[in-house]
């Protein structure tokens, strides 16, 4: 049965492939094997079925008729330049990165799409090493639930409606852009009930991702580089002076520089750090425990020292 | 195996073996990942495909069968694979975007040349996706790549994973990995003679050494599962602390009226201690030793800020 189908939708697509003109469907009825012994209705149902399998492979199947002056007659074609890849040439060195970037890809859709593309070159002659530059070993997950519909939604354009963060906030976007920032995945659209654009981040995302059947289209003046950079984190806007133990955290010493003229407590040294978000910074700080103090600015200290004392005093 | 997919791969076989006439039937199931079982029953399926009645591909079944190599002929009208589909060139794309995070230099613009051609042939100028890996600076990994390549070791400063000092391991690396969107390098460690990963964010220098890389057992190849090591911790996070169950790789997490609950494997104690630090008491450790150990730490630090006169006197109190 499976195998059947297979046949008579491979004939099909060679059949409207070498014709080179619009064919009806009576000489596709008659000439792909398959259709021969259907009933009238059967043929209708299958050839319906058939063209939208074929669509969803991404076979370009047009409509259309030879004649300008009868146009009565619907036909079928897939004309070949729509239909092949076309000729594209890699260097070896390009050829060698496309093998480890074959690799890549440790989600099992997105593996067999990165498989099926890469067959395809292959099959176009493209020599790609499938043997990897050892180097390298680059891979990409992508655990999130709402990963896929998302992903499907972006490279169609559609609208997509999901909750966030709570199960009652449902959020009706326009997926832009996806988005894997340090391997957590992002979506950057537009909030149609807010008419702004914003970021989600995928795990935030407490229910399925449902499309709304709306079609969108991003604006010529959406510049979406511009817009991920600016939900990114921005650049530290305020200065801290820390005592901080010689040697130890490395990390914060090297953002920041000795702070001169400052008195600092016995067995530690002053430096100034610029930071970003009070919160934050805070949390940075008390991870490094006895070797960072903050000495400014007050607000700081205070935010360090209450998370320790609700610490210490907890059961 | 769905038709879909069967049909997706024969349309890509036919170019393909005609491409490479008499290719072992072994290699081509590796190139399509499939079984040689699965690309008989494909195969078989060709003979009965062609243009229309009488113009049918002809598959040689017979070396098939006794050579294990193929040969295809009448096939002309089918000598290029489809076009990408937008699920298979964003998929390559991302792919490449990911390797792209690691390299530097010549390497990175050939990578950079390659997604320009595969834009091109699929018709995506698409900026809808877009990966940035975490992987340190420019200059560290030129480095790397350097040294890697001429096998030489290289003497790191590393910033550790738990508090404290920068270390200086003198390191043989033997390749640029990421895992989860993080680039790490992998080197022998020769102080300590151990396999190691380092994130590459936390690498602040790299200086190549004239000492050749020694021979080594082979590296740990498939992930080390950090689940499967340490001591198991439960910890409650507040509504603040959430997102250390989505930074951090966790066994399980449950919502329960207290919180979040999640279980967590800890290697190292003091990695757990300054963990528990940095989220100030909006996370708790369950079990009495992690959570006695993380109690004393703050007031460790609170006398500090005492003996330093930095304290205002505690209110109400």
């Amino acid at each position: 049965m499976a195998r059947d189908k297979s046949e008579r939708i491979l004939n099909l697509t060679l059949y409207l492939l070498s014709a080179g003109r619009f064919l009806s469907r009576d000489q596709i009825r008659v000439a792909v094997e398959g259709y021969a012994g259907l009933s009238d209705e059967a043929f209708e149902r299958a050839f319906e079925r058939d063209k939208d399998d074929l669509r969803l492979l991404g076979v370009p199947i047009r409509t259309g008729s030879n004649s300008a002056l009868f146009d009565d007659e619907l036909g079928y074609r897939i004309p070949r330049t729509d239909f092949e890849l076309p000729p594209v040439e890699f260097t070896e060195a390009e050829a060698r990165v496309m093998g480890v970037a074959a690799h890549v890809w440790q989600e099992a859709a997105m593996a067999d799409s990165t498989v099926a593309a890469m067959a395809k070159l292959r099959a176009a002659g493209v020599d790609v090493d499938s043997a990897r530059l050892a180097a390298l070993a680059p891979t990409m997950t992508a655990e999130e639930p709402a990963f896929r519909a998302l992903w499907q939604a972006n490279a169609a354009r559609r609208r997509v409606q999901f909750a966030y963060k709570t199960p009652d906030r449902v959020r009706t976007v326009e997926p832009w852009r996806v988005l894997s920032r340090n391997g957590v995945w992002y979506i950057v659209g537009r909030d149609v009930d807010k008419d702004q654009p914003r970021m989600f981040r995928l795990s935030r995302i407490v229910s399925e991702v449902t499309e709304t059947g709306d079609d969108f289209v991003v604006e010529d003046d959406v510049d979406l580089d511009a817009l991920t950079e600016r939900f990114a984190p921005t650049e530290a806007h305020y200065t801290a002076i820390l005592a901080i133990r010689p040697g130890r955290a490395p990390a914060l010493r090297r953002e920041g520089s000795p702070a001169v003229g400052v008195e600092a407590p016995d067995g530690y040294d002053a430096w100034t750090v610029p930071f970003r978000g009070l919160e934050q910074f805070s949390g940075v700080i008390r991870g490094a425990g006895v070797d960072v103090l903050v000495l400014e600015p007050a607000e700081l200290r205070d935010a360090v020292v209450q998370g320790l004392r609700r610490m210490a005093v907890s059961s | 195996m769905t038709s879909a997919a069967q049909v997706r791969r024969i349309l890509a076989l036919v170019p393909y073996l005609q491409q490479h006439p008499g290719v072992a039937v072994a290699d081509v199931a590796k190139v399509f990942k499939v079984t040689t079982r699965q690309l008989r029953a494909d195969l078989r399926i060709m003979w009965f495909v062609g243009v229309g009645p009488g113009m049918l591909i002809d598959v040689d079944m017979d070396a098939v069968e006794s050579e294990g190599v193929i040969h295809l002929s009448n096939a002309g009208f089918l000598s290029r694979p489809m076009r990408f589909t937008l699920d298979e060139a964003l998929s390559l794309i991302v792919a490449l975007q990911t390797v792209r995070g690691l390299t530097t230099g010549d390497l990175a613009d050939v990578v950079d040349s390659a997604i320009a051609k595969l834009r091109r042939i699929s018709h995506t100028d698409d900026t809808g996706v877009q990966v940035v890996v975490s992987s340190g600076t420019e200059r560290v990994r030129a480095t790397l790549a350097e040294a890697i390549e001429n096998g030489r070791a290289v003497r790191l400063e590393y910033d550790g994973a738990s508090r404290g000092a920068t270390t200086e391991p003198l390191a043989d690396p033997v390749r640029l990995m990421t895992r989860a969107g993080i680039g790490y390098l992998q080197a022998w460690n020769n102080d300590v003679a151990e396999w190691r990963t380092y994130r590459l964010d936390r690498i602040a220098a790299v200086t190549v050494t004239d000492q050749p890389v020694g021979v080594h057992p082979a590296p740990p190849d498939e992930d080390f599962d950090w689940l499967e090591h340490g001591t198991a911790v439960t910890l409650l996070l507040d509504r603040e602390a959430r997102w250390v169950a989505e930074y951090y790789p966790v066994k399980s997490a449950r919502d329960t009226p207290e919180g979040l609950r999640v279980e967590m494997s800890v290697i190292d104690p003091g990695w757990l201690d300054a963990l528990l630090l940095r989220l100030g008491g909006s996370a708790a450790a369950i079990e009495p030793e992690p959570a006695a150990s993380a109690r004393r730490s703050a007031q460790d630090v609170l006398d500090c800020y005492a003996a330093a006169g930095l304290l205002d006197p505690i209110p109400g109190g």
